[in-house]
């Protein structure tokens, strides 16, 4: 059945016409339909192939792109995007893949606006939101359960950077972890971002900024191999790693881990 | 012709900043970082499309006060290196 849904987060809003999408989304945007939320809006639309086979499936895609408009082919789908008009054109099988296309869309217009979208947890707090990267296993779901009220959670996987007035505040996305979609849809400027790993004690040390932006590059989704975007991308990540105080941070599984924060940040 | 008879020039589709004194490079196609240290940074500004693989080995060797033939052999397999990893190309 054709409908549209409208979902935002992250200063991005997203208004999707197409048929099936609430089956293939469930309950997992329910979090993300606050139509008053403010952002720049996409009008995507959703066409379906039934004929539609998916390619191989890849991480890295070349675009035609020329710095605001782009035709790609996904693993899922055909894509023609107008980042300047907020207009997206698909067409896909039965499977739409709507959080991947999401996904490529949210990544692509946080970085032509000078952000980025992350692999981390990220956390808020009565005076701004802390971020935690880290691979696989590192400890980004851990760090999201010991996260107790009055902090909120943002998200146990994937956090949207964005730039505001000069500052960074991290966001919620829909793109969510083990934990599914336990948190807030809000944001708030970054008071701090660690690169975490589990160890049988606390310990932390501050990063110098080249070594930043080296394992930042690292957990950043970047789904367009596209120089111009990729120099974008640079601009964005040094500005971030110059204003945002950074660290690699060990810890073992206890609350105690908030008040080691408090003291790292204070 | 040998390797350090070449003249070179990075790659175009590289992203690239100096970052405290200190190149790195990010290769979109394949997302790979790649952090120069000092040396390496140097090596990378000189790759200038004039200059040939000696050229840059006797900047290298007054600069950091080396034999020519040490510096020569090392800079070889670092250039090799970075063509393997398509960051430079040699120019035509």
């Amino acid at each position: 059945m054709a409908s549209t849904i409208e979902i935002g987060f992250a200063g991005i809003r997203y208004s999707i016409d197409g048929v099936n999408l609430e089956e293939e989304t469930g309950p997992f945007l329910d979090g993300f339909r606050d139509a008053a939320m403010p952002g720049d809006t996409y009008t995507v639309k959703l066409d379906r192939d039934p004929m539609w086979k998916d390619r191989e499936p890849s991480f890295q895609t070349t675009p035609a792109w020329n710095k605001e408009a782009l035709k790609i082919k996904l693993s899922f789908c055909d894509a023609e995007v107008d980042f300047v008009k907020r207009r997206a054109r698909i067409l896909t099988g039965n499977n739409i893949g709507l959080f991947g296309l999401l996904r490529f869309l949210s990544a692509t217009h946080l970085i032509r606006n000078g952000g980025f979208l992350l692999h981390a947890a990220s956390v808020l707090s009565s005076d701004g939101s802390y971020v935690f990267t880290g691979v696989s296993g590192s400890g980004k779901t851990t760090i999201s359960a010991l996260a107790k009220e009055p902090l909120k959670i943002l998200t146990d996987e994937t956090t949207a950077i964005c730039k505001n007035s000069g500052s960074f505040e991290a966001h919620a996305t829909p793109f969510a972890g083990d934990m599914g979609n336990i948190g807030v849809n809000a944001g708030g400027r970054v008071r701090a971002l660690f690169f975490i790993e589990k160890d049988t004690h606390f310990r932390h040390r501050r990063m110098e900024r080249a070594e930043t932006i080296q394992r930042l590059f690292q957990n950043i989704i970047l789904t367009v191999a596209d120089r111009s975007l990729t120099d974008l991308l640079f601009d964005s990540v040094s500005s971030f790693a110059k204003a945002v105080p950074c660290f690699e941070l060990g810890f073992r599984i206890s609350e105690d881990i908030w008040r080691y924060i408090d003291g790292i940040t204070r | 012709m040998e390797l350090l008879d070449k003249k070179f020039t990075h790659n175009e589709d590289v992203a690239w900043r100096v970052i405290e004194g200190e190149a790195l490079l990010v290769s979109p196609r394949t997302s790979h970082i790649f952090p120069m240290d000092g040396i390496g940074t140097r090596i990378w500004s000189l790759m200038d499309e004039e200059r040939t693989g000696r050229d840059i080995a006797r900047v290298l060797e007054e600069e950091y006060d080396q034999e020519l033939s040490v510096v020569e052999s090392d800079l070889s397999l670092f250039i090799d290196d970075l063509m393997k990893n398509e960051l430079v190309r040699v120019c035509e």
